[in-house]
Protein backbone atom coordinates (compact mmCIF):
# COMPACT_ATOMS: atom_id res chain seq x y z
CA UNK A 1 0.00 0.00 0.00
CA UNK A 2 1.29 3.46 -0.89
CA UNK A 3 1.23 6.10 1.84
CA UNK A 4 1.50 9.88 2.03
CA UNK A 5 1.57 11.54 5.44
CA UNK A 6 -0.10 14.87 4.80
CA UNK A 7 0.66 16.56 8.13
CA UNK A 8 4.09 16.59 9.78
CA UNK A 9 6.79 18.89 11.14
CA UNK A 10 10.53 18.83 11.74
CA UNK A 11 11.23 17.64 15.29
CA UNK A 12 13.31 20.61 16.31
CA UNK A 13 13.01 23.74 18.44
CA UNK A 14 13.92 25.64 15.29
CA UNK A 15 10.52 24.74 13.87
CA UNK A 16 8.42 24.27 17.03
CA UNK A 17 9.39 26.90 19.62
CA UNK A 18 10.25 26.07 23.22
CA UNK A 19 7.62 28.49 24.54
CA UNK A 20 4.98 26.54 22.60
CA UNK A 21 6.08 23.31 24.26
CA UNK A 22 6.33 24.95 27.70
CA UNK A 23 2.68 25.87 27.47
CA UNK A 24 1.81 22.46 26.07
CA UNK A 25 3.50 20.81 29.07
CA UNK A 26 1.29 22.84 31.41
CA UNK A 27 -1.82 21.84 29.47
CA UNK A 28 -0.88 18.15 29.41
CA UNK A 29 -0.16 18.17 33.17
CA UNK A 30 -3.55 19.79 33.78
CA UNK A 31 -5.38 17.42 31.42
CA UNK A 32 -3.86 14.44 33.21
CA UNK A 33 -4.89 15.82 36.58
CA UNK A 34 -1.33 15.62 37.91
CA UNK A 35 -0.06 18.06 40.54
CA UNK A 36 1.94 21.03 39.21
CA UNK A 37 5.19 19.55 40.57
CA UNK A 38 5.07 16.98 37.78
CA UNK A 39 5.36 19.62 35.12
CA UNK A 40 9.15 19.42 34.93
CA UNK A 41 9.05 15.72 34.04
CA UNK A 42 6.26 16.27 31.51
CA UNK A 43 8.33 19.08 30.03
CA UNK A 44 11.39 16.85 29.89
CA UNK A 45 9.43 14.15 28.05
CA UNK A 46 7.84 16.58 25.60
CA UNK A 47 11.06 18.51 24.97
CA UNK A 48 12.65 15.14 24.22
CA UNK A 49 10.37 14.84 21.20
CA UNK A 50 12.31 17.56 19.45
CA UNK A 51 15.64 15.79 19.13
CA UNK A 52 15.70 15.23 15.40
CA UNK A 53 16.86 18.49 13.86
CA UNK A 54 18.12 16.90 10.63
CA UNK A 55 15.13 14.53 10.33
CA UNK A 56 17.37 11.45 10.34
CA UNK A 57 15.30 9.56 12.95
CA UNK A 58 12.15 10.52 11.11
CA UNK A 59 13.45 9.27 7.75
CA UNK A 60 14.27 5.92 9.34
CA UNK A 61 10.83 5.68 10.96
CA UNK A 62 9.13 6.64 7.72
CA UNK A 63 11.03 3.91 5.90
CA UNK A 64 9.96 1.32 8.48
CA UNK A 65 6.37 2.48 8.18
CA UNK A 66 6.31 2.47 4.39
CA UNK A 67 5.50 6.17 4.25
CA UNK A 68 6.61 7.34 0.82
CA UNK A 69 6.28 11.07 1.30
CA UNK A 70 5.45 13.45 4.12
CA UNK A 71 4.04 16.94 3.84
CA UNK A 72 6.50 19.02 5.82
CA UNK A 73 4.74 21.97 7.36
CA UNK A 74 6.60 25.12 8.33
CA UNK A 75 4.68 27.35 10.75
CA UNK A 76 5.31 31.07 10.95
CA UNK A 77 5.21 31.62 14.73
CA UNK A 78 7.26 34.81 14.37
CA UNK A 79 4.53 37.27 15.37
CA UNK A 80 3.31 35.13 18.28
CA UNK A 81 6.50 34.00 20.03
CA UNK A 82 9.92 35.58 20.60
CA UNK A 83 11.99 32.39 20.59
CA UNK A 84 11.77 31.62 16.88
CA UNK A 85 14.10 31.91 13.94
CA UNK A 86 13.48 34.63 11.37
CA UNK A 87 11.04 33.35 8.75
CA UNK A 88 13.62 33.36 5.94
CA UNK A 89 16.11 31.38 8.01
CA UNK A 90 13.39 28.88 8.85
CA UNK A 91 12.48 28.53 5.19
CA UNK A 92 16.13 28.04 4.22
CA UNK A 93 16.57 25.34 6.86
CA UNK A 94 13.51 23.55 5.53
CA UNK A 95 14.83 23.71 1.96
CA UNK A 96 18.12 22.16 3.09
CA UNK A 97 16.34 19.24 4.74
CA UNK A 98 14.18 18.71 1.66
CA UNK A 99 17.19 18.89 -0.67
CA UNK A 100 18.96 16.28 1.45
CA UNK A 101 15.92 13.98 1.10
CA UNK A 102 14.34 15.08 -2.18
CA UNK A 103 11.91 12.17 -2.52
CA UNK A 104 10.74 12.10 1.09
CA UNK A 105 9.21 15.50 1.71
CA UNK A 106 6.65 17.86 0.22
CA UNK A 107 7.30 21.23 1.88
CA UNK A 108 4.53 23.74 2.67
CA UNK A 109 5.50 27.35 3.28
CA UNK A 110 4.24 28.94 6.51
CA UNK A 111 3.27 32.59 6.76
CA UNK A 112 1.40 34.92 9.07
CA UNK A 113 -0.62 37.20 6.76
CA UNK A 114 0.04 40.18 9.02
CA UNK A 115 3.47 40.32 7.41
CA UNK A 116 1.68 42.01 4.50
CA UNK A 117 3.01 42.19 0.96
CA UNK A 118 6.49 41.23 2.13
CA UNK A 119 4.97 37.87 3.04
CA UNK A 120 3.49 37.46 -0.44
CA UNK A 121 6.92 38.08 -1.95
CA UNK A 122 8.41 35.48 0.39
CA UNK A 123 5.72 33.03 -0.67
CA UNK A 124 6.46 33.60 -4.36
CA UNK A 125 10.14 32.99 -3.69
CA UNK A 126 9.32 29.88 -1.69
CA UNK A 127 7.26 28.45 -4.56
CA UNK A 128 10.17 29.03 -6.89
CA UNK A 129 12.43 27.29 -4.37
CA UNK A 130 10.19 24.20 -4.43
CA UNK A 131 7.49 24.67 -1.80
CA UNK A 132 4.31 22.87 -2.87
CA UNK A 133 1.67 24.37 -0.58
CA UNK A 134 0.78 26.99 2.00
CA UNK A 135 0.48 26.34 5.74
CA UNK A 136 -1.55 28.70 7.92
CA UNK A 137 -1.75 28.71 11.70
CA UNK A 138 -4.74 30.87 12.78
CA UNK A 139 -4.11 30.43 16.56
CA UNK A 140 -1.29 32.98 16.09
CA UNK A 141 -4.04 35.58 15.78
CA UNK A 142 -5.76 35.78 12.40
CA UNK A 143 -8.73 34.37 10.54
CA UNK A 144 -8.18 32.03 7.58
CA UNK A 145 -10.87 33.99 5.74
CA UNK A 146 -9.24 37.39 6.35
CA UNK A 147 -8.91 39.38 3.10
CA UNK A 148 -5.19 39.86 3.82
CA UNK A 149 -4.84 36.21 2.80
CA UNK A 150 -6.52 36.58 -0.56
CA UNK A 151 -3.29 37.43 -2.45
CA UNK A 152 -1.85 34.17 -1.08
CA UNK A 153 -4.92 32.22 -2.15
CA UNK A 154 -4.74 33.80 -5.61
CA UNK A 155 -1.17 32.55 -5.88
CA UNK A 156 -2.28 29.09 -4.77
CA UNK A 157 -4.98 29.13 -7.44
CA UNK A 158 -2.50 30.20 -10.09
CA UNK A 159 0.05 27.59 -9.06
CA UNK A 160 -2.58 24.91 -8.36
CA UNK A 161 -1.25 24.21 -4.91
CA UNK A 162 -3.23 23.51 -1.72
CA UNK A 163 -3.53 25.35 1.58
CA UNK A 164 -3.37 23.50 4.90
CA UNK A 165 -5.02 25.33 7.81
CA UNK A 166 -4.77 24.31 11.44
CA UNK A 167 -8.12 23.76 13.15
CA UNK A 168 -8.95 22.94 16.78
CA UNK A 169 -7.07 23.66 20.01
CA UNK A 170 -3.43 24.73 20.03
CA UNK A 171 -1.30 26.24 22.80
CA UNK A 172 -2.75 27.94 25.89
CA UNK A 173 -0.69 30.98 24.89
CA UNK A 174 -2.48 31.28 21.55
CA UNK A 175 -6.01 31.97 20.41
CA UNK A 176 -8.95 29.66 19.78
CA UNK A 177 -10.38 32.22 17.36
CA UNK A 178 -10.16 31.32 13.70
CA UNK A 179 -9.73 27.65 14.55
CA UNK A 180 -13.18 26.25 13.74
CA UNK A 181 -13.67 24.54 10.38
CA UNK A 182 -16.35 27.11 9.51
CA UNK A 183 -13.79 29.92 9.88
CA UNK A 184 -12.33 28.75 6.57
CA UNK A 185 -15.69 28.72 4.84
CA UNK A 186 -15.58 32.20 3.29
CA UNK A 187 -12.14 31.51 1.85
CA UNK A 188 -13.22 28.13 0.47
CA UNK A 189 -16.34 29.65 -1.06
CA UNK A 190 -14.49 32.58 -2.65
CA UNK A 191 -11.64 30.43 -3.97
CA UNK A 192 -13.37 27.29 -5.25
CA UNK A 193 -10.36 26.28 -7.34
CA UNK A 194 -8.07 26.20 -4.31
CA UNK A 195 -8.05 23.02 -2.23
CA UNK A 196 -8.21 23.72 1.50
CA UNK A 197 -7.04 21.02 3.89
CA UNK A 198 -8.45 21.48 7.39
CA UNK A 199 -5.76 20.16 9.72
CA UNK A 200 -7.01 17.70 12.36
CA UNK A 201 -10.62 18.30 11.28
CA UNK A 202 -11.07 14.60 10.52
CA UNK A 203 -11.16 14.06 14.30
CA UNK A 204 -11.65 17.50 15.92
CA UNK A 205 -14.97 19.31 15.36
CA UNK A 206 -15.42 16.63 12.76
CA UNK A 207 -19.17 16.89 12.27
CA UNK A 208 -18.97 20.55 11.25
CA UNK A 209 -15.98 19.79 9.03
CA UNK A 210 -17.71 16.81 7.44
CA UNK A 211 -20.73 18.96 6.64
CA UNK A 212 -18.49 21.52 4.93
CA UNK A 213 -16.78 18.77 2.95
CA UNK A 214 -20.17 17.48 1.80
CA UNK A 215 -21.06 20.90 0.37
CA UNK A 216 -17.65 22.02 -0.85
CA UNK A 217 -15.54 19.72 -2.98
CA UNK A 218 -12.44 21.87 -2.30
CA UNK A 219 -12.51 21.08 1.43
CA UNK A 220 -10.34 18.19 2.66
CA UNK A 221 -10.01 16.93 6.22
CA UNK A 222 -6.77 15.57 7.57
CA UNK A 223 -6.91 12.89 10.24
CA UNK A 224 -3.72 13.87 12.09
CA UNK A 225 -4.25 13.83 15.82
CA UNK A 226 -6.27 10.62 15.61
CA UNK A 227 -3.76 9.25 18.11
CA UNK A 228 -5.53 11.35 20.80
CA UNK A 229 -8.91 9.85 19.95
CA UNK A 230 -8.33 6.14 20.40
CA UNK A 231 -10.02 5.88 23.80
CA UNK A 232 -13.81 5.47 23.98
CA UNK A 233 -13.98 4.54 20.29
CA UNK A 234 -13.92 8.23 19.32
CA UNK A 235 -11.83 7.55 16.21
CA UNK A 236 -14.20 4.84 15.01
CA UNK A 237 -17.17 7.15 15.50
CA UNK A 238 -15.49 9.93 13.48
CA UNK A 239 -14.43 7.61 10.63
CA UNK A 240 -17.84 5.98 10.51
CA UNK A 241 -19.48 9.41 10.36
CA UNK A 242 -17.28 10.58 7.48
CA UNK A 243 -17.73 7.43 5.43
CA UNK A 244 -21.47 7.44 6.01
CA UNK A 245 -21.49 11.09 4.87
CA UNK A 246 -19.63 10.07 1.68
CA UNK A 247 -16.62 12.29 2.24
CA UNK A 248 -14.08 9.46 2.08
CA UNK A 249 -12.57 11.09 -1.04
CA UNK A 250 -11.76 14.14 1.09
CA UNK A 251 -10.03 12.42 4.02
CA UNK A 252 -6.25 12.43 4.32
CA UNK A 253 -3.90 10.38 6.49
CA UNK A 254 -1.60 12.46 8.70
CA UNK A 255 0.61 11.73 11.71
CA UNK A 256 1.47 15.21 13.02
CA UNK A 257 5.01 13.96 13.63
CA UNK A 258 6.66 14.55 16.13
CA UNK A 259 3.76 15.51 18.42
CA UNK A 260 2.56 11.96 19.10
CA UNK A 261 5.83 10.09 18.79
CA UNK A 262 5.97 9.32 22.52
CA UNK A 263 3.01 7.01 22.16
CA UNK A 264 3.21 5.90 18.54
CA UNK A 265 5.97 5.30 16.04
CA UNK A 266 5.24 6.15 12.42
CA UNK A 267 4.70 2.44 11.83
CA UNK A 268 2.20 2.23 14.68
CA UNK A 269 0.35 5.28 13.32
CA UNK A 270 -0.14 3.54 9.98
CA UNK A 271 -1.21 0.29 11.66
CA UNK A 272 -3.62 2.08 14.00
CA UNK A 273 -5.45 3.99 11.31
CA UNK A 274 -5.52 1.01 8.97
CA UNK A 275 -7.03 -1.14 11.72
CA UNK A 276 -9.58 1.55 12.57
CA UNK A 277 -10.62 1.82 8.91
CA UNK A 278 -11.04 -1.94 8.71
CA UNK A 279 -13.10 -1.85 11.88
CA UNK A 280 -15.54 0.67 10.38
CA UNK A 281 -15.68 -1.49 7.25
CA UNK A 282 -14.09 0.99 4.89
CA UNK A 283 -13.75 -0.42 1.38
CA UNK A 284 -10.22 -1.23 0.11
CA UNK A 285 -10.45 1.65 -2.38
CA UNK A 286 -11.45 4.07 0.39
CA UNK A 287 -8.49 2.94 2.49
CA UNK A 288 -6.09 3.39 -0.44
CA UNK A 289 -7.53 6.85 -1.13
CA UNK A 290 -7.22 7.98 2.48
CA UNK A 291 -3.63 6.80 2.77
CA UNK A 292 -2.50 7.90 -0.68
CA UNK A 293 -4.91 8.64 -3.52
CA UNK A 294 -6.63 11.72 -2.12
CA UNK A 295 -3.36 13.38 -1.16
CA UNK A 296 -1.70 12.42 -4.44
CA UNK A 297 -4.50 14.13 -6.30
CA UNK A 298 -4.41 17.47 -4.52
CA UNK A 299 -0.62 17.49 -4.33
CA UNK A 300 -0.52 16.96 -8.10
CA UNK A 301 1.43 13.74 -7.72
CA UNK A 302 -0.75 12.03 -10.26
CA UNK A 303 -2.94 13.33 -12.98
CA UNK A 304 -6.57 12.79 -12.12
CA UNK A 305 -9.61 14.57 -13.33
CA UNK A 306 -11.05 16.56 -10.47
CA UNK A 307 -14.40 15.16 -9.49
CA UNK B 1 14.25 6.61 47.98
CA UNK B 2 13.41 4.49 44.93
CA UNK B 3 10.77 1.75 45.15
CA UNK B 4 10.84 -1.59 43.45
CA UNK B 5 7.96 -1.72 41.07
CA UNK B 6 6.58 -5.16 40.38
CA UNK B 7 4.52 -6.69 37.59
CA UNK B 8 1.38 -6.56 39.72
CA UNK B 9 1.84 -2.84 40.20
CA UNK B 10 2.23 -2.28 36.44
CA UNK B 11 -0.94 -4.24 35.80
CA UNK B 12 -2.76 -2.21 38.47
CA UNK B 13 -1.59 1.03 36.82
CA UNK B 14 -2.71 -0.25 33.42
CA UNK B 15 -6.10 -1.13 34.88
CA UNK B 16 -6.38 2.34 36.35
CA UNK B 17 -5.31 4.12 33.15
CA UNK B 18 -7.37 2.04 30.74
CA UNK B 19 -10.37 1.01 32.81
CA UNK B 20 -9.79 -2.57 31.63
CA UNK B 21 -10.09 -5.47 34.08
CA UNK B 22 -6.71 -7.01 34.88
CA UNK B 23 -7.78 -10.37 33.46
CA UNK B 24 -8.26 -8.64 30.10
CA UNK B 25 -4.63 -7.50 30.16
CA UNK B 26 -1.70 -9.75 29.28
CA UNK B 27 1.96 -9.28 28.44
CA UNK B 28 1.09 -9.59 24.76
CA UNK B 29 -1.63 -6.92 24.88
CA UNK B 30 -0.83 -4.04 22.55
CA UNK B 31 -0.92 -0.79 24.48
CA UNK B 32 -2.75 1.21 21.83
CA UNK B 33 -4.64 -1.28 19.68
CA UNK B 34 -5.77 -3.66 22.44
CA UNK B 35 -5.94 -1.41 25.49
CA UNK B 36 -7.00 1.77 23.70
CA UNK B 37 -4.28 3.92 25.25
CA UNK B 38 -4.14 7.21 23.38
CA UNK B 39 -1.21 9.60 23.34
CA UNK B 40 -2.29 11.56 26.42
CA UNK B 41 -3.00 8.43 28.43
CA UNK B 42 0.41 7.18 27.38
CA UNK B 43 2.07 10.11 29.16
CA UNK B 44 -0.08 9.34 32.19
CA UNK B 45 1.01 5.69 32.14
CA UNK B 46 4.68 6.64 31.98
CA UNK B 47 4.37 9.19 34.78
CA UNK B 48 2.34 6.88 37.04
CA UNK B 49 5.01 4.19 36.75
CA UNK B 50 7.80 6.67 37.42
CA UNK B 51 5.96 8.25 40.34
CA UNK B 52 5.33 4.85 41.94
CA UNK B 53 8.95 3.77 41.46
CA UNK B 54 10.26 7.22 42.32
CA UNK B 55 12.77 7.24 39.51
CA UNK B 56 13.08 8.17 35.87
CA UNK B 57 12.74 5.05 33.75
CA UNK B 58 11.83 6.23 30.27
CA UNK B 59 13.17 8.49 27.56
CA UNK B 60 11.77 9.39 24.16
CA UNK B 61 13.74 6.76 22.28
CA UNK B 62 12.84 3.93 24.65
CA UNK B 63 9.19 4.96 24.93
CA UNK B 64 8.59 5.04 21.20
CA UNK B 65 9.62 1.37 20.96
CA UNK B 66 7.01 0.19 23.46
CA UNK B 67 4.23 -1.68 21.71
CA UNK B 68 3.03 -4.25 24.23
CA UNK B 69 2.60 -4.62 27.98
CA UNK B 70 5.55 -7.01 27.84
CA UNK B 71 7.72 -4.30 26.26
CA UNK B 72 6.72 -1.94 29.06
CA UNK B 73 7.61 -4.48 31.73
CA UNK B 74 10.94 -5.26 30.04
CA UNK B 75 11.82 -1.57 29.92
CA UNK B 76 11.19 -1.30 33.66
CA UNK B 77 13.19 -4.47 34.18
CA UNK B 78 16.18 -2.93 32.39
CA UNK B 79 16.17 -0.22 35.04
CA UNK B 80 16.10 -2.87 37.77
CA UNK B 81 12.56 -2.12 38.80
CA UNK B 82 10.60 -5.31 38.27
CA UNK B 83 10.46 -8.29 40.63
Amino acid sequence: MRIIDCHAHIASFDFLPKSFFNARSQTVTRQLGFPEQNIDRVKELLFGLLNDTDADIWIEEKRNAGIEKSVLLVIDFGLAFDDVLPIQELTDKCIKIVQKNPHSFIPFFGIDPRRGLYGVTLFEQAITAGFKGLKLYPPCGFSPSDPSLFPYYKLCELQQIPVLIHTGPSSSLLSFKGCLPSDTDDAARMFPKVNFILGHAGVVNYKEASLMAQYRSNIYLDLSGFQCHIANDELYKALHYHLKSKVGRQLLFGTDWPIHRLANSQKQCVALLKEALHKVEAKPKEIDDIFYGNAAEILNLRKLVKK
Amino acid sequence: MTQIIDRQMIYAILKDVTGEEENNISDSSKLTQDLGIDSLQFVRLILEIEMKSQRKIFNVLSISKLETVGDLINECLKKGGIL
